[in-house]
């Protein structure tokens, strides 16, 4: 395989959380929060991968800390081959691979400065991380645009006066204008209408294909990732629980938690019927027993080996891998070469 | 709607907005009915007017709104014609809200059990030594562990799901026969959204009250809703029984809106946008028919003015020339 424009190793990132004891005599006690817990992975270059996940479960914290937002607790980042784990993230801004990782953010409509116009705010990184200036910058600014469907007219207009998709749109140009390897898309389309997301998401996938970007995509919504999407990653509390291809991962989950995650996909078709649902809360992501499964409680297939034993993630056969003792491998995974033979 | 008279008849509901830049046309002669225990899910997309029909229902407009025309048949009386004091008894005990943002339909100063009690003081006949017991009866019932601890719970101890989880018990407190859930499972995990929604059905389902469900998914309106409405500008568009309306689309935009929406079996290629976008309401010289900026079968006949006509069983749809 060539070498992955990212590659991720036992990443982890703690915040201290203040435990106050009951009583005002009592101490206390520092805690931490494990919001990111030794994750591994790597994107090739060209390749989409998805993240997804429930709200709290540390996506956005390690979102943050690939694109150098955050710096780690412990753990490596190697972007094209350079360690960047251990740069801290306030002089990241003026590295040279700053411009190689860039972020399209959740609601374009609050990331963009509403002082500033589209142009501007298209050239204000260009302007950071570039030596254009002038009618270089001009031009580029304009082919940015370009690339990211935005007609020339509307550059001179202020975040008020653009419409959703256009301010979707905004905030890709001003992301590939620093021709970055990496995009990385916090829900990109969530703000917006079913109609506008299909136009953004196909933008998003000719130019990715134009540029040669690899992206790690953020999504809630499972169908969006599995059009998007070459490989996914399922994240449980700050552990990544399941990854594979998409149409493998979701045709047969083998963890428990991406099998309940498929099921609560609305559709038509799963009408009336009885499907898989989760029960009560996630633990609690603050001093976790690191002996015990992050999903046991909630885990619908636990065992007593469960609450003793953390499963680590390991490989199956078909590019996937799984943290679970008791995996779901579907029988049709295993018996299609009989199948075929027969 | 095979029984005589639905449980709520709107028809010809028109809303305006008086604004700064001009008279906004929320709502155009609006129809539409449901049917005792139906679910019936209003589609759309953001500034369709699904919130505003609600809001109408409910006597909740914004004092810049005026509602032009139209009659709100509820139970066999018209809703516009009772008084604030009318309406105050109604809401709560006939007709419930469940808003989209359930951290903020909450009061955050006071604990979740004291807020189901007062909605039980206010509305339901019960004697206040039952009060506690009801409570804690109907936290359970919504399915929240530990009904009595979390009864003294405050909003913010509680999580996005389980805060959603008591509004609906708040909303469902005194039983009521229409229910309106406005976009319920926004900004809750798809996980907690599936059982949320399990929730509402099976209670729906046990107590024969009826539910309007607004949603931008078409996806939960075909798995949860008996019959969708399409909404279009202020315009309803389309009504027909769910299995229907996805096998046999008759307003083009209904099409393009099921066309753009993401299934497990398409490719991105499949998909197809909407071309343009929903016309301003401010103009004056707005088309009869508001989708025919963007339609590709526009013709000369878009022209003339479009009733909302049935093209099959309780199958309705404004088009002159439909699918």
């Amino acid at each position: 395989m060539t070498e992955p424009v990212l590659d991720v190793r036992g990443l982890t990132r703690r915040f201290p959380v203040k435990r106050e004891g009951h009583l005002p005599w009592q101490r206390s006690r520092a805690s931490w929060l494990h919001a990111v817990d030794g994750v591994d992975f790597a994107i090739a270059p060209g390749e989409t991968v998805g993240l997804v996940g429930e709200s709290g479960c540390g996506k956005s914290t390690l979102v943050r800390l690939v694109s150098r937002l955050l710096d780690p607790s412990s753990g490596r980042i190697g972007f094209a081959g350079t360690e960047i784990g251990g740069i801290p993230a306030a002089n990241f801004a003026r590295m040279p691979q700053r411009a190689s990782i860039q972020m399209v953010f959740q609601d374009a409509g609050e990331s963009l400065n509403p002082r500033f116009t589209a142009a501007r705010a298209i050239a204000d990184p260009l302007r950071r991380l570039t030596r254009l200036r002038g009618a270089d910058l001009d031009a580029r600014v304009r082919e940015a645009a370009g690339l990211a469907g935005l007609p020339d007219e509307l550059l001179g207009r202020f975040p008020h006066q653009l419409s959703g998709g256009q301010k979707a749109r905004v905030g890709i140009a001003r992301a590939v204008a620093v021709e970055p390897r990496l995009l990385i898309l916090d829900e990109p389309t969530a703000a917006l209408d079913v109609s506008v997301q299909v136009v953004i998401l196909q933008l998003l996938d000719d130019l990715k294909r134009r540029l040669g970007m690899s992206y790690l995509f953020v999504s809630h919504d499972l169908n969006v990732v599995r059009l998007l999407c070459d490989r996914v990653l399922v994240m449980y509390l700050g552990k990544i629980v399941e990854s594979g291809p998409v149409d493998t991962v979701f045709d047969s989950p083998a963890h428990p938690y991406t099998k309940a995650l498929v099921a609560a996909i609305p559709s038509l078709e799963q009408r009336g019927v009885k499907r898989l649902r989760l029960s009560g809360e996630p633990r609690s992501p603050i001093d976790p027993d690191p002996g015990t499964c992050r999903f046991y409680g909630r885990c619908p297939r636990s065992q007593s080996n469960c609450a003793t034993e953390m499963p680590e993630l390991r490989r199956l056969g078909d590019g996937r891998a799984v943290a679970c003792h008791y995996p779901e491998i579907i029988a049709c995974v295993q018996a299609a070469p009989a199948a075929t033979a027969a | 709607m095979s029984e005589l008279h639905p449980l709520l008849s709107i028809s010809d509901l028109s809303v305006e907005f008086r604004t700064r830049s001009g008279t906004v046309r929320a709502l155009e002669k609006v129809s539409l009915d449901v049917g005792r225990g139906e679910t019936v899910a209003l589609v759309g997309e953001s500034g369709s007017g699904k919130s505003v029909t609600a809001y109408a229902l409910l006597g909740l407009l914004d004092p810049a709104a005026r509602i032009t025309s139209g009659h709100i048949m509820f139970g066999g009386a018209d809703l516009r014609g009772l008084g604030e004091r009318a309406l105050e008894e109604m809401r709560g005990r006939e007709v419930s809200l469940i808003s989209q943002n359930p951290r903020g339909a909450l009061n955050p100063i006071r604990p979740v059990g004291k807020q189901l009690a007062d909605v039980l003081l206010r509305h339901a006949s019960i004697a206040r030594t039952q009060v506690q017991q009801r409570v804690v009866e109907m936290l359970a019932k919504v399915g929240i562990p530990d009904p009595a601890r979390r009864a003294a719970a405050y909003p913010f101890e509680l999580s996005g799901g389980m805060c959603q989880r008591v509004t609906i018990a708040l909303a469902l407190a005194c039983s009521p026969s229409l229910l309106i859930a406005d976009e319920p499972t926004t900004g809750l995990d798809v996980t907690t959204q599936a059982v949320v929604m399990d929730l509402l059905a099976e209670l729906a389902g046990a107590s024969r009250m009826a539910t309007i469900l607004i949603t931008h998914d078409l996806a939960l309106a075909g798995e949860y809703a008996d019959r969708i409405v399409v909404m279009h500008a202020g315009h309803v568009v389309e009504s027909a029984p769910t299995a229907e309306l996805f096998a046999r689309p008759r307003h083009p935009y209904t099409a393009k809106l099921i066309a753009a929406t993401p299934k497990p079996d398409t490719r991105l290629a499949d998909l197809a946008a909407i071309p343009g976008n929903l016309p301003d309401v401010r103009r004056a010289d707005l088309p009869h028919c508001r989708y025919s900026a963007r339609c590709e079968r526009r013709e000369a006949r878009c022209e003339a003015p479009l009733p909302l006509v049935a093209v099959g069983q309780s199958h309705m749809v404004a088009c002159w020339q439909p699918l």
